[in-house]
C-alpha cells in the first residue's frame, strides 16, 4: 500500500502543488494586504470578517483542488495508458483504487481541517468573538461552511465518477466544478415553480448534493472496480 | 528440463472465448503448457494473441472457457498469479516520469518474491542508467526495463507478448539473451508470442499456431519443422492434380506442376502420390518456421 501511496502523491503532484497554492493563497493575500495598508484594521472589529473572507475564498478555491484530484484520480493514468501498467502488477483492484481514495479523501481533508482550524481556532483568538458561531452577517460561516460542506462532497462524487468512467482528467475535473452548479440551477429551477423558502433552497441543496456526491463516489468506486483495464479489442488498436 | 514437463501444465486454458461484439477473438481455445517449457505462439495480426494473453493475465474478461496459471484460476485468484508470474507486454507502459530506480524501488514493494541482488545483475547485464528518467530512454532501454522487471521478481512462469518488436537487431539480440539465460539458469515455462519467427525458432520448445482466434497447430518445434515438408510434383502431360494427400496444410496448382506442403509426412505419402497420380518429377523440400507458418495461415484462409 505505501508504494501505491507513493505512487499516487507522484501522479497528484501538480494537483496537490495547485491545492497548496489555492489553500493558503487567500491567506497570503490577506497578509500581503495588511502588511501593505500597514494592519489598519488589526485591532477592531474588521478583523474577523478578513479572517472569514479568507477562509470561504480558500474552501472556494479548495473546490478546484477537490474536483482536480478526483478527475485525475483514475482517468489520469487511463490517458497516458500507465493504467495498464499497473494492471498487470499484483496489487488488487481494491487496494489501487483504496490508495487513490486515501490520497484524494485525505487531502480534501486537509484543506477542510486547516480551514476549520482557522476558523474555530485563529478568529476567536484574534478577535474579541468568543467562537466564530458567534459571528452573524452576510456569508456567515454558519452557513456557508455546510454549503460549501456539500458542495465539496458534489463535486468530488461527480469528478470521481466521471474519473472512472472516461479518459479525461481536464474533462472529469470540469465536471467536477459544474456539479454543484447544476444542482443549484436545478433547484432554482424547483423554487421558480414551486416558491419555496430559502431556507428550503439552502436545506435541498445540502441534502441533494451530499446524498448525489456520495452516490456517484459510490457508483465509481463499484465501476473501477468492476471494470477490467483495458477493455478494448487488442486488434484494433 | 525434460524432468517437469510431463507434470501439471504451467498454464492452461480451456475453451477460451473472447467475443468483441460479433467478432469472435479466440475462440474455445485449449492449451496446455507443461511447466518449464517454453511455449512459441504465433499468428498473424488479429489472430488473438493478444487477446488470449491478457485473458491470461486478467486484464481482459473472458467471455466463456478458464484459464489456470500454475494452478490458480486467473479470474479468481489474479493478484496471487500475478506474483508468480513475469509480463512483457508489446507496448511499455511504465510512468514515463518516474527515473529507473523509481520504478525498479516500486515494484520491489509489490513482489513478495522481488531478488535484489538478481535485480543488481539484469541492471548490469542491460547497461541501464537507473538515474533516467523512463521518458528518456530509447525504446530498447525501455523493453529491457521491462523484461528486468518481470525478471527480478523470480517468476516461475514469463509471458513475453512480442517485445521484441520495434526493436533494432542489437537489442534484440541482448533481449534474448536475457531471456536465454533466465531459461537456461531457472526452469521458468516462458510463453513467448512474436513476429520474429527466428527468435521463436530458437527460443521455443513448442509451437502454437492461432489464426482467427482457433489453434491451428500445437506440437514440438522439432516436430512441427521435421513433420512438415514442401513437396514439389511434376506430373505427365494430360494428368492434372485431384486429392491432395492427408495432412495437406496448403497446396498451388499451375497446369502440371504441384506443390503441396504436408504435415506429417511420411514415405507413404510419396506412395500415395505416385499410386494416384501419373507423377513425373517430386522434390521434398525442407521449410522453415516461416514457411510452415505462412502455409498454415494460407491454407486456412484458401479453405475458408
Amino acid at each position: 500500500m505505501t508504494a501505491l501511496l507513493w505512487k499516487d502523491y507522484r501522479v497528484n503532484r501538480l494537483v496537490l502543488g495547485l491545492g497548496i497554492v489555492l489553500l493558503l493563497g487567500p491567506f497570503l493575500i490577506f497578509f500581503t494586504h495588511n502588511l501593505y495598508t500597514g494592519w489598519r484594521f488589526g485591532e477592531t472589529h474588521w478583523w474577523p470578517h478578513w479572517w472569514i473572507f479568507t477562509c470561504i475564498a480558500s474552501l472556494g478555491g479548495s473546490l478546484i483542488t477537490i474536483a482536480a484530484l478526483g478527475g485525475n484520480a483514475i482517468a489520469g493514468e487511463r490517458i497516458d495508458r500507465s493504467a495498464e501498467f499497473l494492471a498487470y502488477l499484483p496489487p488488487s483492484r481494491l487496494a489501487v483504487i483504496t490508495s487513490k481514495i486515501i490520497l484524494t479523501v485525505g487531502a480534501g481533508l486537509l484543506i477542510w481541517i486547516v480551514n476549520l482550524a482557522v476558523l474555530y481556532g485563529v478568529v476567536p483568538l484574534a478577535s474579541a468573538l468568543p467562537n466564530v458561531a458567534f459571528y452573524a452577517g452576510d456569508g456567515d460561516p454558519m452557513t456557508m461552511i455546510p454549503l460549501f460542506a456539500a458542495a465539496t462532497v458534489m463535486t468530488f462524487g461527480a469528478a470521481w465518477l466521471s474519473s472512472a468512467l472516461m479518459s479525461s482528467p481536464g474533462v472529469a475535473t470540469g465536471i467536477g466544478i459544474v456539479a454543484p452548479w447544476v444542482v443549484a440551477l436545478a433547484l432554482g429551477l424547483v423554487d421558480y415553480l414551486f416558491y419555496l423558502t430559502d431556507a428550503a433552497v439552502v436545506s435541498w441543496f445540502k441534502i441533494t448534493s451530499v446524498t448525489l456526491g456520495l452516490l456517484c463516489f459510490v457508483v465509481g468506486t463499484v465501476y473501477y472496480l468492476r471494470r477490467v483495464e483495458p477493455e478494448t479489442p487488442t486488434f484494433h488498436r | 528440463m525434460t524432468s517437469t514437463r510431463t507434470c501439471r501444465p504451467a498454464i492452461e486454458t480451456i475453451e477460451l472465448t473472447k467475443r468483441f461484439g460479433d467478432k469472435i477473438a479466440v475462440d474455445n481455445l485449449t492449451l496446455r503448457i507443461p511447466s518449464g517449457t517454453t511455449f512459441g505462439f504465433i499468428g498473424p495480426n488479429g489472430a488473438g494473441k493478444t487477446t488470449t494473453i491478457k485473458m491470461l493475465m486478467g486484464m481482459l474478461r473472458m467471455t466463456a472457457g478458464g484459464a489456470r496459471i500454475l494452478g490458480i484460476d486467473v479470474t479468481a485468484d489474479t493478484a496471487a498469479m500475478k506474483q508468480r508470474v513475469g509480463y512483457v507486454p508489446e507496448l511499455h507502459y511504465i510512468y514515463r516520469w518516474m527515473r529507473v530506480h523509481e520504478v525498479i524501488g516500486f515494484c520491489r514493494r509489490l513482489y513478495e518474491t522481488w531478488n535484489d541482488r538478481r535485480c543488481a545483475e539484469l541492471l548490469d547485464l542491460f547497461e541501464l542508467d537507473t538515474g533516467k528518467q523512463v521518458r528518456q530512454l530509447s525504446k530498447g532501454m525501455v523493453a529491457k526495463l521491462s523484461l528486468l522487471l518481470a525478471l527480478a521478481h523470480e517468476p516461475e512462469v514469463l509471458i513475453l507478448d512480442e517485445p521484441t518488436s520495434g526493436l533494432d537487431p542489437l537489442i534484440r539480440e541482448e533481449f534474448l539473451d536475457g531471456v536465454l539465460r533466465t531459461i537456461c539458469e531457472r526452469e521458468h515455462t516462458v510463453l513467448f508470442s512474436s513476429h520474429t519467427l527466428s527468435d521463436v525458432q530458437r527460443l521455443a520448445d513448442t509451437i502454437g499456431i492461432i489464426y482467427e482466434g482457433r489453434l491451428l497447430a500445437h506440437c514440438p518445434t522439432d516436430e512441427l519443422l521435421t513433420g512438415t515438408k514442401r513437396l514439389r510434383i511434376v506430373l505427365h502431360d494430360g494428368c492434372s492434380p485431384g486429392e491432395p494427400p492427408d495432412g495437406t496444410i496448403w497446396q498451388s496448382r499451375q497446369r502440371r506442376e504441384w506443390l503441396l506442403t504436408v504435415r506429417g509426412f511420411t514415405p507413404a505419402t510419396l506412395e500415395y502420390l505416385h499410386n494416384r497420380y501419373a507423377v513425373e518429377n517430386v522434390d521434398v523440400l525442407d521449410l522453415g518456421l516461416e514457411d510452415v507458418f505462412k502455409d498454415f495461415v494460407k491454407g486456412r484462409r484458401a479453405s475458408a
